[in-house]
């Protein structure tokens, strides 16, 4: 019988030893492909270095500080861009939220339909968003602003769907039993425990659109991003080195704001 | 025969979609102005018989006569003018964490305030001064503008009891109140519970695992076991042969 075990044993280990040699070998097939499907060269970048340094010493640096009035206006348009995106994917997502929440959803069907929805947009990135938009409504930040605002409630939806689905069931079925209707109920039984993952999932929503509002311009949809895009198609590097610091530092101040914002409301 | 039961149950049956058999046909007539106690182990079928009565379970099959009117289906508005008249304590408190006490006690009144001005919070000024006055009563007057989580235990099972007497209820069903609680604890909300719904004339079906408060303050005991009724009786008819009927040989089976 312990022939038996030992048998067993060297069995096993054989078989897991042939499982990870599988698994080694096909991260290694999956890697050269990609490199020969990206035309990939070391020598190239190797090649490359010479390059690399003038273009950061000769073209990009140092940073035309001169020029940084010109980006207050851009500024100010990302901020709001995002400000809006943010207000608008909040508007949205509040009401679907609490329909794509297993725990208070009127019925599947509406949970399943709601989710789609956020399925929907959270899957297409702001770029592509932008993109689209530029071309319905044109250039300029009211593009990019619905951009952010699509692509920010496909992921509200989620986040408050699943932050209500984490709340006590007790508390809102203790509210039920002293007869409230049904908006009663929400309001005062799932709203007060809410509240808290509600107010952090949107700030950290405009976190992020801070920093998509950069991205989404480049595609002529408003802000640093399209200024930082112009530059470049001008072969200013100096300016776009700029621009770029200067998106470096209204990320980082944003985000120590919601920081404090977030510490301070919870 | 002069006197109706303000609750009638007949042949109470409930049945968990997983298939479990949490009531077996529980039949009893709760007398106005009663304290009736339900003793019996986890899982006998205490909480699911309080449960189908409000309607936070759907019951499975039998009668539920509730003032003198077929309770057993109902839905929607009537449902909600049933559920108002029916305080609930629960063994978690359930309180909204995040409100402050005296809101607690006013959510009794949501079940009189139409569902938009319940959401909104526009309670009555004289719904804010009687929900003072409860507090005081429950010894909580103090606390009023805290909020619901920093209280203790036992002083948010008080808020319970006074959002119940908020409610008007003319029936209130307490599920384990004093589970949770210390001795101490307990002693108070068992007071209170006693107290206050004796003064006000107020039914109360209240589940208990444990034996000696039952015997205190209950009017009459009934014994639940594996879903089924198997005593009923005066307090002092609870035999040492009654308790190991219910509980076990040992009194093994009593948990927490």
């Amino acid at each position: 019988m312990s022939d038996g075990v030992l048998e067993y044993t060297r069995r096993n280990l054989v078989r897991r030893r042939r499982i990870v040699r599988l698994i080694v070998l096909g991260f290694t097939v999956a890697v050269l492909v990609s490199v020969h499907g990206t035309g990939f060269r070391i020598q190239d970048l190797y090649r490359g270095i010479p390059n690399i340094l003038k273009f950061l010493t000769e073209d990009l640096l140092p940073p035309q500080f001169s020029v940084w009035r010109r980006f207050l206006g851009p500024t100010v348009e990302t901020i709001a861009m995002s400000y809006a995106g943010t207000f608008l994917s909040v508007v949205f997502s509040a009401p679907l939220g609490f329909f794509a929440a297993r725990n208070i959803s009127p019925s599947p069907v509406v949970m399943q339909v709601a989710r789609a929805v956020a399925v929907f947009m959270r899957t297409i990135p702001p770029l592509v968003w932008a993109l689209l938009l530029v071309s319905i409504v044109g250039i300029g930040p009211f593009a990019g602003t619905i951009a952010l605002g699509l692509s920010g409630a496909g992921m509200l939806i989620k986040s408050y769907a699943d932050s209500i689905e984490d709340i006590d069931a007790g508390q809102i079925e203790a509210v039920r039993a002293t007869g409230a209707g049904t908006f009663a109920v929400m309001m005062k039984g799932v709203v007060p425990q809410f509240s808290p993952s509600f107010v952090s999932w949107s700030l950290y929503r405009f976190d992020l659109n801070i920093r998509s509002a950069a991205v989404v311009g480049l595609v002529g949809a408003g802000g640093l991003g399209f200024t930082l895009s112009t530059s470049v198609r001008l072969f200013r590097y100096q300016e776009a080195a700029v621009a770029i610091l200067w998106i470096l530092g209204l990320i980082l101040a944003i985000e120590f704001v919601t920081a404090k914002l977030r510490g301070r409301l919870i | 025969m002069s006197v109706q039961p303000i609750l009638s149950v007949t042949d109470l049956k409930k049945t968990f979609p997983d298939g479990t058999r949490a009531l077996r046909g529980v039949s009893i007539d709760v007398m106005p102005g009663e304290f009736l106690v339900m003793i019996g182990s986890s899982g006998a079928g205490k909480s699911t018989f309080l449960r189908c009565i409000n309607h936070l379970f759907e019951p499975s099959g039998g009668r539920i006569v509730y003032n003198g009117s077929d309770i057993s289906k109902i839905t929607g508005a009537k449902l909600r003018r049933l559920r108002r008249e029916l305080g609930m304590i629960f063994q978690g408190y359930n309180l909204v964490k995040r409100l402050s006490t005296v809101e607690n006690v006013l959510l009794g009144r949501l079940g009189y305030m139409s569902s938009i001005s319940g959401a909104l919070g526009l309670y009555s000024k004289q719904d804010r001064e009687r929900a003072v006055e409860l507090l005081i009563r429950v010894g909580l007057g103090e606390q009023r503008f805290k909020r619901a989580d920093q209280l203790s235990g036992g002083q948010q099972q008080r808020v319970g009891i006074a959002k119940a007497i908020a409610q008007n209820a003319r029936l209130v069903l307490a599920d384990e109140p004093i589970a949770s609680l210390d001795p101490k604890a307990s002693d108070t909300v068992m007071n209170y519970l006693h107290e206050v719904t004796r003064e006000e004339n107020i039914t109360c079906i209240v589940n208990l695992h444990q034996v000696d408060y039952a015997k205190r303050f209950a009017d009459r005991i009934v014994g639940l076991k594996d879903g089924e009724i198997t005593f009923i009786g005066k307090p002092e008819e609870v035999t040492d042969e009654v308790i190991r009927d219910l509980y076990g040989e040992k009194g093994d089976q009593i948990d927490e």
